[in-house]
């Protein structure tokens, strides 16, 4: 498990969501120290663990340390947006 | 716009909320009518959408179009009688817009009302539809509504 977890919040309802998706994946491939998980929000489990985020708009993505939230991008996230915050907090880890 | 967990309900339009649909008055004695955000919300990735078509005569309380999601399928109820003069064939070619824009671009029917504006008055205006909905959503036990990227509310 890597000390880094990024959850991408989707539904099958957003038609954007599988980007963020590829995304992420694409980038946690280059960075395996950050650990990938999706949160579907149709599973009540992943709707709950949204709401709890505070989480209103999807995709959403959030990173997190053991510490807590590092960042959160709202919507879906430019490839560039999503390299330099694994940059920033892969040298951190 | 009234906001209630994050659902928008548009100050613009009239709701019922037992049907959970909108109606738009086009001011030409017609009114578009669609599922609320909370609709959408609750029945999730709409993928067929088939509206009734133009010309056919509804009774109060009947459907309009059948609705089939990831997770339900069912009607959509008309809260008054009267003849749908058009419907919106995006709403079937493309049903995700029931989802990403169920206010503007996912009306279902137009409707001319039997008898007139008077179905259209007896509908909850924004401040009453949102106390109604805020109960309709603790009896179902309702979370927020979550909204895709680019939601057209």
């Amino acid at each position: 498990m890597g000390d880094l977890l990024m959850r991408v919040f989707t539904h099958p309802a957003c038609s954007s969501c599988s980007t963020a998706v590829r995304r992420a994946w694409n980038l946690t491939q280059a960075h395996p120290e950050i650990e990938l998980r999706t949160v579907n929000l149709v599973d009540a489990e992943g709707l709950k663990e949204a709401q709890a985020e505070g989480i209103k708009t999807i995709p959403t993505i959030i990173v997190s340390s053991a510490k807590g939230e590092l960042r959160r991008l709202v919507g879906t996230p430019a490839r560039h947006d999503l390299e330099a915050v694994a940059q920033v907090f892969s040298s951190r880890a | 716009m009234a906001e209630l967990k994050n659902c928008l309900l548009p100050d613009d339009l009239r709701y019922h909320v037992e049907f959970n649909v909108w109606a738009r008055d086009n001011g030409d004695g017609t009114y578009d009518l669609g599922m609320t955000d909370i609709a959408q919300t609750m029945a999730g990735a709409v993928i067929h959408c088939r509206p009734k078509k133009a010309g056919k005569a509804v009774k109060a309380g009947k459907s309009v179009a059948t609705v089939e999601s990831g997770k339900w399928v069912g009607p959509v109820k008309t809260p008054f009688a009267g003849m749908i003069v058009a419907r919106n064939d995006a709403a079937e070619t493309e049903p995700a817009i029931l989802n990403k824009s169920p206010y503007r671009e996912g009306w279902i029917v137009r409707i001319e009302p039997a008898d007139g504006a008077a179905a259209y008055e007896g509908l909850l205006a924004v401040d009453e539809a949102a106390a109604a909905f805020s109960e309709y959503m603790t009896k179902n036990e309702l979370g927020e509504c979550i909204h895709c990227e680019g939601f057209d509310g």
